[in-house]
């Protein structure tokens, strides 16, 4: 008899966050293999409460260094809708830029430091191998990525945990010297995006390195923000599609309690959101940049909605289930969110004096929506009649893709098993056969365990 | 010759890892003859930790038993180990959770929240949750601090430059309110105000009755938030000249006029005078009961 056996991989690399493999194999036999999370919990959920609202936005952000953008504002918009309060046409602008810039900088992220060493130099994968193989793409990668940080620093005053939306609007409009240097930035970032689109599409189409139809391909349902059918990452009304691509529900941001559920495993810090009225095997699913692709109808612009289309002709299907399209998924929406910031970067309006109006503080429920790089994201409080935060609940974009993730790495490391329990170096060049379908979806770990959930009774 | 460098997270947001890429496109002319051997975010090693690191970054604080571990290990096989960021260096926002405690604070997670279909509490091959949370110095000896939640890119490029030449990096010893460009007003505010209400422009945020912690701040980062009209959350921790933060900012209040701010209910106390520092605090170290220098 052989001695059942222990083995864990730590730490998942080229990802932000922490994670760990770990397989029980017994006499050659897979019996188990989990994708555990392992980021500490951080107790968001239970220090946020007696905090004044108006300050969340500034608390909440710090669940995660890479999104801070989307939590300050899906949390200012939880507040607002708590205290009925409606901010300024310019405020919103303001807002949607800053998103964009925040897509700009983590997809730019992923696209170049984390995701490009996997196709560029797969024998040293790492992002400054990439920058010794092809110096220009990196630097200009490396400049696309700083465009979005400009763009959040210009707007929120600060590149990482901003600090200027408050219930009400924003803090300041977009100062026109500002405005002039992200200006000049602007064309250089457009050419850089359409490059590495199409660099994707280029790697995806060579069988070697484009990993297409490696992974397991599971049909999921899919779950994304839209606006009237169009592509938006601040505003609009969710969808859930079938993995046939049928509307299953179309509703209100706030009613989303209605319609996801979540568990919890034994092995992992995260949590399992699923679609409540299937129960969690039937009714899972998935969100971030192919999710929305796939749930959209529409892409801001011709030429994203161009790629979006040959997106669809290369893999076939509509939805797409293969999880490597998430990577050109993620350079589509890269490109559109570079074309989207020029347009509000070139609007007049966001240098006006109305970005701001007066609110009062009150009891409420509030829930705000928006879309992180990573997927849909959900901010819900719960404030006494002096505006002070008594519950809080949140459901984190990453954590919706941990259930699809796992699964295929079972039947991944299933596969290559045998090399899995080779010495090293076999068995990490075996695990980096893994690593990639991981990295496909960018998850964000710190966010995913950090999630602030509700509190008191 | 090729300086080792090494980079870790734990309890934290991943924020000063991207504050460390925020450097831009110097950062790769920083790293010219550095060799990156162990950073998760970046490169592809594993553990066990590798021998021979010159400099350990290391963000987060320790909040779990993994965490502590962690840091015992990077602390065996690095020269110098730095505490990044807010987090490591003084226990951060994490720390708020002291006030609750860690065992119940993930409790409540997992079993009290509305969406929760049923109620289990992770406990296999997962970390196990510290009572209180932890700044590095708490369990392995630090040998710089880089403040900030995140840090300052410019002032992170400036401390990397100086290390891998051989001198001593320093930080800032002034406060906030030295680099902060809003006008002074000498008279004291007629009362405190939440962060709602809208202040007048360019004048000092105190003045008009926003806690903003510029006082007790150390400096470093251009006062970027009261530059941008919100007052400083303080999330550099104490100045130089300070004992701790969020005693110094009660004690600046009380300077005040005391009879025009005694009717102001402050509805956080840790949260808003040690919103960074509380697992550091005085504050904490008496619910503890211990003594600490």
């Amino acid at each position: 008899m052989t001695q059942p056996k222990h083995i864990e991989f730590e730490p998942m690399t080229r990802l932000e966050g922490h994670a760990k493999i770990s397989l029980d194999v017994t006499g050659g036999k897979l019996n188990k293999c989990h994708f555990h999370i392992i980021e500490s919990p951080r107790l968001f959920e239970r220090f946020m409460e007696g905090i004044p609202a108006e300050e969340a936005p500034q608390l909440s952000e710090r669940i995660c260094g890479i999104c801070s953008v989307a939590h300050h504002l899906g949390s200012v918009k939880a507040v607002e809708d708590a205290w009925g309060v409606t901010p300024p046409k310019q405020a919103v602008k303001l807002r949607h830029l800053e998103n964009f810039g925040e897509f700009i900088h983590s997809h730019a992220l992923h696209q170049v430091y984390l995701a490009l060493p996997d196709f560029l130099t797969p024998e040293t994968p790492n992002v400054l191998a990439v920058a010794a193989k092809d110096p220009t793409l990196a630097k200009k990668g490396i400049e696309l990525r700083m465009f979005g940080q400009n763009i959040i620093k210009a707007i929120g005053g600060r590149m990482i945990h901003p600090c200027s939306a408050i219930p009400g609007g924003m803090a300041g409009p977009l100062l026109e010297e500002e405005r002039d240097k992200l200006a000049k930035q602007a064309p250089k970032a457009l050419a850089t995006a359409r490059r590495l689109v199409k660099l994707y599409f280029k790697l995806a189409k060579q069988n070697d390195v484009g990993l297409v139809g490696y992974y397991l391909s599971e049909p999921t349902y899919y779950l994304s923000l839209h606006n009237k059918g169009m592509h938006d990452v601040y505003d609009g009304t969710l969808r859930f599609i079938t993995p046939e691509g049928k509307t299953l529900h179309n509703f209100k941001p706030a009613n989303y309690a209605q319609y996801i559920a979540e568990d919890a495993m034994p092995y992992t810090t995260v949590k399992y959101p699923f679609i409540k009225e299937l129960g969690p095997d039937k009714g899972n699913y998935r969100v971030g940049p192919l999710a929305r692709l796939n749930v959209v109808k529409k892409m801001a612009s011709e030429e994203a909605q161009g790629f979006t289309n040959q997106l669809f002709e290369f893999f076939g299907e509509r939805p797409i289930h293969d999880p490597i399209a998430y990577n050109l998924a993620r350079s589509i929406e890269l490109l559109s969110a570079v074309e989207q910031a020029i347009l509000l970067i070139e609007d007049s309006n966001l240098q006006e004096d109305n970005y701001r109006v007066p609110v009062e503080p009150r009891a409420g429920e509030g829930v705000g929506v928006v879309e992180a790089p990573r997927g849909t994201l959900f901010h819900n409080y719960w404030t006494n009649d002096d505006g002070i935060i008594n519950k809080v609940n949140c459901v984190i974009a990453t954590g919706q893709n941990v259930r699809t993730i796992e699964h295929a790495v079972q039947a991944k490391a299933q596969e290559l098993l045998p090399d899995l329990l080779k010495p090293r170096p076999e068995s990490l060049n075996a695990l980096q056969r893994i690593e990639p379908l991981i990295r496909a979806y960018d998850p964000c770990i710190s966010c995913s365990v950090h999630m602030i959930e509700l509190v008191k009774d | 010759m090729t300086v080792r460098i090494a980079t870790m997270g734990m309890a934290g947001c991943s924020g000063c890892h991207i504050a460390l890429l925020d450097i831009g496109v110097k950062l790769l002319d920083i790293l010219k003859d550095v060799e990156l051997v162990y950073s998760y975010p970046l490169v592809d090693t594993k553990n066990p930790i590798p021998p021979n690191i010159d400099v350990a970054l290391i963000e987060g604080s320790i909040r779990t038993e993994h965490d502590k571990e962690m840091a015992e290990a990077m602390r065996k096989q690095a020269k110098f180990v730095i505490a990044f960021g807010a987090c490591s260096a003084h226990g951060g926002v994490n720390g708020l959770a002291n006030v609750f405690g860690g065992k119940q604070g993930v409790e409540y997670v997992y079993t009290k929240t509305i969406l929760m279909a049923q109620k289990l509490v992770p406990s296999e091959h997962v970390p196990q949750i510290l009572t209180n949370d932890l700044r590095l110095s708490d369990v392995v000896k630090v040998d710089f601090v880089i403040p900030g939640c995140p840090p300052n890119p410019d002032e992170i490029a400036s401390i990397l430059t100086a290390l891998l030449s051989g001198e001593t990096p320093t930080l800032s010893s002034k406060s906030i309110c030295d680099e902060c460009p809003l006008e002074r007003l000498t008279e004291a505010p007629a009362k405190l105000r939440r962060i709602h209400e809208i202040p007048e422009p360019d004048k000092c945020l105190l003045s008009q009755g926003f806690l903003c912690m510029g006082p007790a701040t150390r400096a470093g980062c251009n006062a970027e938030c009261p530059r941008r009209g919100m007052p400083c959350t303080g999330c550099r921790g104490p100045s130089e000249t300070v004992w701790d933060q969020g005693v110094a900012m009660l004690d600046a209040l009380a300077a005040m006029e005391e009879d025009e701010i005694s009717d102001f209910k402050l509805p956080r106390l840790a949260g808003t005078f040690a919103r960074y520092t509380y697992a550091s605090s005085k504050l904490d170290n008496l619910r503890k009961g211990v003594q600490k220098e």
